[in-house]
């Protein structure tokens, strides 16, 4: 049996067929929800925005335009509202004298609780800790270099399209994840020198 | 002797490294990279930034994720996140697209409406002589009975809006000395 590509079945969603668009929740659901809790690193509010972004693009059903790709599309909806709730924490920490660090790790240790519902073996609490070192460096990008490099790195998306989510010409992409990485580099540092590879 | 590498060059170096370069762009890069110990670290350093990052795992949806989604999308309800999300981004929207603009035309409104108020309590027409005394001979010796007549209360409200009649008050010296000073227990 064919698979149905996302752009047919978001046309058949524009026609109101509603089954299509559960398919479409079941193919994007994880690695949006993926995405956000990189992101913006909570679970909940990962989960609350991936809700919002679903919401979005069914009620945006009838002006959908089949331009561009619809993961384009999605993940534009998804990085804008995860870029907002990044500038509003900020915002908040700025005006709760820099909580925003204390929030983060609290979030970091309920994504791990989270993740990990079974018994921890020395091998896995490595590995967390590791984890936890790369998501703290990813979480010191700029929000745009964060967004960029998960969009690279973790979700497959090319570079001309990670153009298009975030409104930056093929150059300006390249650009970004560069100076993501120099940053990457410095800050992954220890796991290289821990020898935790 | 190798050759020494910059900020420009190092872009082009995590390029190759990524990928992200054309055939021929590759192609005559790999080759001086094949030659040159310090680009090849440089390459190899962005190689394993990428490597490192495999290991960080992503996140599943929680198992209420599609019904939490679908009674949103019956319902149309928004999640509170997506409701501020979107009363912040109507407020950013406006203020980035018509807002901005029209913001000095609204200050200037602001400023004008605020000016004519405050002309208009200065040269507000005062009343003649006879009225304000007649005002103030109205509020000394209030008509007999129960009530205030309609024309006494009309003659009141008017005395409280004339700032004539509030700058020059009189009454007040009047009272008895020490009346209105809380009494000593």
């Amino acid at each position: 049996m064919a698979i149905d590509s996302d752009l047919e079945l978001m046309l058949r969603v524009c026609r109101g067929d509603t089954e299509s668009f559960e398919v479409l929740l079941r193919r994007h659901r994880s690695p949006l929800v993926g995405y956000l809790c990189r992101m913006v690193s909570d679970r909940s509010l990962a989960e609350d925005l991936a809700q919002e972004v679903f919401l979005r693009v069914y009620q945006a059903r009838k002006r959908y335009q089949p331009d561009a790709r619809f993961t384009t599309w999605l993940y534009r909806i998804a990085t804008n509202l995860a870029l907002n709730a990044i500038r509003d924490r900020q915002q908040d920490s700025k005006l709760n004298g820099g909580a925003e660090r204390t929030s983060d790790g609290e979030a970091g240790s309920r994504l791990t609780e989270v993740a990990d519902g079974r018994p921890t073996a020395e091998q896995e609490l490595i590995r967390s800790d590791r984890e936890r070192i790369i998501r703290e460096a990813i979480e010191a990008l700029p929000a745009r270099q964060r967004a960029a490099v998960i969009l690279h790195k973790y979700q497959g998306v090319d570079y001309a399209q990670i153009g298009k989510i975030l409104a930056l010409s093929d150059s300006a992409v390249k650009s970004l994840l560069f100076r993501a990485y120099e940053s990457l580099r410095t800050r992954l540092e220890p796991l290289l020198k821990g020898g935790q590879l | 002797m190798k050759p020494k590498i910059r900020c420009a060059e190092r872009e082009q170096l995590f390029a190759y490294a990524c990928g992200m370069l054309n055939p021929r762009e590759a192609g005559e890069l790999g080759t001086h990279i094949r030659q040159c110990e310090a680009c090849l670290r440089v390459v190899e350093s962005y190689r394993w930034v990428d490597e490192v990052l495999d290991a960080w795992r992503p996140e599943e949806p929680s198992p209420s994720f599609d019904s939490r989604v679908q009674a949103a999308i019956a319902t149309g309800a928004t999640t509170s996140a997506g409701l501020w999300a979107r009363l912040k981004g109507g407020l950013r929207d406006y203020w980035w697209g018509s807002g901005r603009r029209l913001a000095p035309v609204m200050v200037a409104m602001a400023v004008a409406v605020v000016s004519v108020v405050v002309l208009r309590e200065r040269h507000a027409p005062l009343r003649p002589p006879g009225q304000t005394q007649q005002v103030v001979r109205t509020i000394k010796q209030p008509s007999s009975g129960a009530g205030l007549s309609q024309a006494s209360i009309e003659a009141s409200s008017s005395a409280v809006d004339d700032y004539d009649i509030l700058a020059n008050f009189e009454l007040l010296s009047e009272l008895p000395k020490g009346h209105g000073k809380p009494e000593d227990n």
